[in-house]
């Protein structure tokens, strides 16, 4: 299975991603999993198990919604869904991340390495940086960000953990609402299009009402009903413009 | 105990197949396209029903506190990142601030 040698990627770039982790971007996701790590504590989850979600989930609403489905008692099934349900935004965002670093006739199994690490930090940061690295760099720096961040982001959940014991409950419950607040600021810096404003308002409306009614379904039917009257009326509303 | 395990692989696995189907599209699927932005706008929405469950139906610590409190905070995380020149630390820390005064007023 010898292959001939093809033009491929300069691994040069991944210790330059690793020390691009370094950066505030990257100090509010520090925070928000010192956060993360307090939610850990605050509903005494496993603290190995939860530490493990890092590296194999690697998204923090997941993480979030696989601690509080077992916290709540859910099954397989529906844990697993809700987990999966939450990282569809996942797709979109490694195509997006993708597009930047394709080296034609380059390997595509640094792909699938690449992918595991996309996360919301890590597209904002690949906005700011990736257009100044050099074409063939692209794919390890992202490979060297990821993994530096997600190694780093189990210590900082660590510590959130050990925090949350000792630090007054003020202090402690407003480590754990860093990962509300950073999410919402992150979607709203992430808006390109005017309906996204319009599925941030919908989900937040409609998430409520279904929690009423299916408790464990309420994020899926806000993402689905909510994602798509707010995509549909931007549809409509283009057609009644022209 | 092994059985959290066999849940936490389950939804690792659940995770990494929307990156696969990432990748794959990537190949074949332009970056704006009409489905790519439903999908977008779906994700959207979901992950703000996630943020607002924080307020209405929270977890572990934040149950210890009061229901203004986050609603506040949340509103202040809004106004700070607009207000402050649309910067994510911004909007971060203006919540923190005012969840930690609030709360601190509360029990102080």
């Amino acid at each position: 299975m010898e292959r001939e040698p093809r033009p491929g990627y300069d691994w040069r770039g991944l210790p330059q991603g690793a020390g691009a982790a370094v950066s505030l971007a990257g100090a509010v996701m520090a925070a928000s999993f010192i956060g993360f790590g307090a939610f850990l504590r605050s509903v005494d989850f496993d603290l190995a198990a939860g530490l493990a979600t890092v590296p194999m989930i690697w998204a923090l609403p997941g993480q979030v919604v696989f601690i509080d489905s077992i916290d709540k008692g859910l099954g397989l099934a529906a844990t697993s869904l809700a987990v999966s349900i939450t990282a569809v935004r996942l797709m979109p965002l490694t195509v997006l991340v993708l597009a930047k670093t394709r080296v034609k006739g380059a390997a595509r199994w640094p792909e699938l390495i690449a992918a595991h690490f996309v996360a919301i930090t890590l597209w904002l940061l690949s906005n700011l940086k990736i257009e100044n690295i050099p074409y063939r760099r692209r794919l390890p720096w992202l490979i060297g960000l990821g993994a530096t961040l997600c190694g780093s982001m189990i210590v900082f959940s660590t510590l959130g953990y050990f925090l949350a014991e000792r630090l007054p409950v003020p202090l402690a419950a407003s480590l754990v609402f860093l990962t509300p607040a950073f999410f919402l600021v992150s979607l709203l810096s992430g808006i390109r299009w005017r309906f996204e404003y319009g599925a941030v308002v919908l989900g937040a409306i409609i998430g409520p009402l279904t929690y009423q009614i299916a408790p464990e379904f309420d994020l899926f039917i806000a993402g689905i009903a909510g994602g798509s009257l707010a995509y549909l009326l931007h549809g409509l509303a283009l057609r009644f413009r022209r | 105990m092994s059985q959290l395990w066999g849940y936490l692989f389950a939804a690792g696995a659940a995770t990494y197949v929307w990156r696969i189907l990432g990748v794959a599209a990537s190949r074949r699927m332009e970056v704006e396209s009409p489905l790519i932005l439903w999908i977008k706008s779906v994700a959207t929405a979901l992950i703000a029903a996630l943020v607002v469950r924080f307020v209405y139906a929270p977890s572990g610590l934040l149950l210890e506190t009061a229901f203004a409190s986050r609603v506040i905070a949340l509103g202040a995380a809004v106004v700070g990142y607009y207000v402050l020149g649309r910067r994510i630390e911004a909007g971060v820390g203006s919540a923190a601030m005012v969840f930690v005064i609030s709360e601190s007023l509360r029990s102080g």
